[in-house]
């Protein structure tokens, strides 16, 4: 349990620095001076969407992970 | 395309490494030769298209900062769409310098992109089981160094320039050795993505397979014919060293009941069954006696 919480700890701390990456990007975005200055949002934007996903695909590792080694010791016992 | 179809027919050999298996299909194999180098130019063409200039914009006024930080130079980054690009580095005392899409460093972080993506999957569900997650780790922390580093470079070349160096002296040969850091990522991906190391030597080991049971054909027709095998292929099959196979091969011979007479090695023919049984083995004469 211990362990499942401290991976879950990391997740939620990908997950926020996931969230701080789109704020700076929307900060950033007005203060551009060049002509398509928007495009930085229309391709880092979907980047993000992407990472986002793959970081609760590796949450649904951990979980699918923590549950076999338990699994594994209530065989043990 | 017959070579193709041979090779698709043969036994998909198995590497172990760090306690894992690698089987790649050889259609992933070749997705990574042909899709990893045309993929690395189109991201890069992408880039390099007007409407991406933006990321000139972010480079450069990251490097104005960083050099205003570091050297109190007062450099400044301009907007001046009159040529081919828009941005340039205007330094005090020195001519400009106009800043292009190569350097910003998209280029090392497009050929490692593509080979990331198109670096193939092992077959065995428990190597690939977190693939994806191993690949966005090593996307991320290669395109970080990359980025930093060339960072790194231009604070360099341009704090050399503002002090007195010519231009054409310290921009190529700085630039050529910055781009070693590009072997640090090939030991950082190996950490993460084994994949594409070890796809690589599956390649080799695919190519030569054939060749192998070429060759183990051949030493099996010819005992079955004369109850005799050349030494040349014998060392070969059991791969012994080119210097010692002599002594290596009469020792080994004696174990199995064999005998040397020049350049062959002889069967007794009660015997031959059982030579070949063993030649034709997945590693031959290493399963038994």
């Amino acid at each position: 349990m211990k362990q499942l919480t401290l991976k879950k700890i990391t997740i939620w701390l990908m997950l926020t620095i996931n969230l701080l990456f789109a704020f700076v990007i929307g900060l950033t975005i007005p203060l551009l001076e060049s002509e398509n200055f928007y495009n930085l949002g229309f391709i880092m934007i979907p980047l993000l969407i992407i990472l986002n996903y793959i970081i609760v695909d590796r949450f649904h590792y951990y979980l699918k992970h923590t549950k076999r080694s338990g699994e594994d010791l209530d065989a043990k016992t | 395309m017959q070579k193709l179809k041979q090779l698709s027919k043969i036994k998909k050999p198995i590497i172990e490494f760090a306690d894992k298996k690698y089987i790649f299909s050889l259609r992933s194999i070749i997705l990574l030769a042909i899709g990893a180098p045309i993929s690395a130019y189109l991201i890069y063409i992408f880039f390099d298209w007007r409407i991406n200039y933006w990321l000139h914009e972010i480079v450069v006024k990251q490097t104005v900062y960083f050099l205003n930080l570091f050297f109190n130079m007062n450099a400044e980054a301009e907007f001046a769409p009159s040529g081919i690009y828009d941005w340039r580095f205007s330094i005090p005392g020195q001519s400009p310098i106009y800043f292009e899409t190569f350097c910003t460093g998209i280029q090392a972080i497009c050929i490692f992109a593509g080979i990331i993506i198109f670096t193939p999957h092992s077959q065995d569900p428990n190597t690939k089981e977190d693939i994806v997650w191993r690949k966005t780790k090593a996307l991320i922390v290669s395109s970080v160094i990359f980025y930093v580093v060339n960072i790194i470079r231009m604070l360099i070349q341009i704090d050399l320039y503002y002090i007195g160096y010519a231009w054409e002296d310290i921009h190529f040969s700085i630039s050529a050795a910055s781009s070693f850091i590009a072997a640090i990522i090939v030991l950082l991906m190996h950490r993460w993505i084994p994949e594409f190391i070890i796809s690589i030597i599956y390649t080799g080991t695919l190519v030569s397979e054939p060749l192998k049971q070429k060759r183990r054909k051949k030493v099996k027709d010819m005992v079955e014919k004369t109850n005799r095998a050349d030494l040349h292929s014998m060392r070969k099959i059991l791969r012994m060293e080119k210097k010692t196979y002599l002594q290596d091969m009469s020792a080994w011979s004696k174990d199995y009941g064999y005998k040397i007479e020049g350049d062959y090695l002889i069967i007794p023919s009660e015997k031959t069954s059982r030579f070949i049984e063993l030649l034709m083995l997945d590693k031959p004469f290493k399963e038994g006696k």
